[in-house]
């Protein structure tokens, strides 16, 4: 039960964008098609996984005022993996994501889970926090690419959805982000503080 | 002394060692394969770039310290005529970085058509360079409407067929490219800009020129004389 708890506490309830506000940058960077936005989360999601299993396995070892260097190793050396294996097996995805591969180093979400869980916690609960938040991130992700790619190509999946339909080209530009993860906290706000009140 | 300097090096130059270690693992297995895909890529862009043409010499050009790599191929229609036709690696800075695109030309200075090979642009805005266009729908998915094959060059490389290096190329603001807005560009010798991603259009056809000149030192080129208006 504790274990569920922990897994699933980043879907919603500490979701990693839309509740803790971290990771806004590839957020609304690669949320422009919902490929972008699987692939984006599947990595982050390796990562998360692993360097919160590694740092929870040696948080006796790491001295404390070394911990962000060490951190950030065993995360640059995950991204690197992610990297090299998308570059030789998915060049597609690769081409696609482009930059936002290297930059999961610097993705606040990871950092935070490890220096906020994974330094403070067993393997088992560190690897199902990094699980879970890795499918928050995804979720949110994919839901906010897919009013982007609607509205902002007509497009789902790369196929478009009404022929004929002027796709509004704000949507795929950062402010057409920032205006639908505004209305996504508002909608999770109104929802929680309802289910509260 | 042993706590606050040793031991901290210690621990840093292990955590390195084992980073280090394991991605010349990764990068063992990666390697290979990459570099055999980045060789087919060229060949795959040299092949799309001079359709037909049969490569006879890799050659470079250099002027003010600069470096071209370009290559060189004839085509053969008759007896009497042999095409000769050239392509060159652009490379030029994006929006986010360095974008190559490989450029072929024939001798009057006309551009066969390109092919970007690496480029570090926005998802979603200036990597669109590489966007294929598809007319294939959603609804056609679902009902199995989707026949027939499409061309699998991507609309904004497309557009550069036909344009002349002679005269400088124009950059509009016209949307995605599509067969109607076709005549319209080649007469003003010009390309539509993707939508958010005018940074990336310009560069593209900034290093192409860029290179086309770095070429010309190299090769001359016979200007078609109807253009002159």
């Amino acid at each position: 039960m504790n274990y569920w708890k922990e897994f699933i506490k980043g879907v919603w309830e500490r979701n990693p964008i839309l509740i803790i506000g971290l990771g806004m940058c590839p957020t609304l960077a690669v949320s422009t098609s919902i490929s972008n936005a699987l692939w984006m989360a599947l990595a982050a999601t390796f990562v998360l996984v692993f360097s919160n299993i590694i740092i929870s396995i040696i948080k006796g070892l790491v001295p404390p005022h070394l911990r962000i260097p060490i951190f950030i190793s065993v995360i640059a050396t995950f991204v690197t993996m992610v990297d090299l294996s998308l570059n030789a097996y998915q060049p597609e995805v690769y081409k696609a994501l482009g930059i936002f591969i290297p930059l999961i180093v610097v993705n606040c979400i990871i950092l935070g889970r490890a220096e906020d869980f994974a330094s403070k916690n067993g393997v088992v609960t560190s690897a199902l926090d990094g699980m879970g938040m890795g499918i928050g991130f995804g979720l949110t992700l994919t839901v906010l690419a897919f009013f982007r790619e609607f509205l902002g190509a007509n497009k789902l999946l790369g196929l478009t959805v009404i022929p004929g339909f002027e796709p509004s080209s704000a949507m795929i530009i950062a402010p057409g982000a920032f205006f639908t993860l505004g209305l996504m906290l508002w909608a999770m706000n109104s929802y929680n503080s309802r289910r509260k009140g | 002394m042993f706590n606050s300097i040793i031991k901290p090096t210690i621990i840093l130059t292990a955590v390195a060692l084992i980073s280090a270690w394991l991605l010349s693992l990764v990068n063992a297995v990666t390697a290979p394969r990459i570099e055999a895909q980045q060789k087919e890529k060229q060949k795959a862009a040299l092949e799309t770039v001079l359709p037909g043409y049969s490569i006879t010499a890799e050659k470079k050009a250099s002027s003010n310290g600069k470096e071209l790599q370009y290559w060189e191929g004839t085509k053969t229609i008759d007896e009497k005529t042999v095409h000769t036709g050239y392509a060159y690696i652009a490379s030029g800075q994006g929006y986010s970085g360095e974008i190559r695109t490989m450029v072929g030309v024939d001798d009057s200075g006309t551009i066969i058509a390109v092919s970007i090979l690496q480029q570090t642009e926005t998802p979603g805005l200036g990597a669109r360079c590489q966007e294929v266009a598809t007319k294939k729908t959603l609804i056609g998915t679902i009902t199995g409407d989707n026949a027939g094959t499409e061309s699998a060059v991507p609309w904004f490389q497309r557009q550069f067929a036909g344009l002349d290096l002679n005269m400088k190329i124009q950059v509009m603001k016209k949307g995605d490219w599509n067969e109607s807005i076709k005549d319209e560009l080649i007469r003003n010798n010009a390309l539509s800009a993707i939508t958010g991603a005018t940074v990336t259009s310009r560069a593209v056809k900034d290093s192409i020129e860029a290179g086309m000149t770095l070429l010309r030192t190299a090769v001359t080129f016979a200007p078609r004389k109807e253009i002159a208006k």
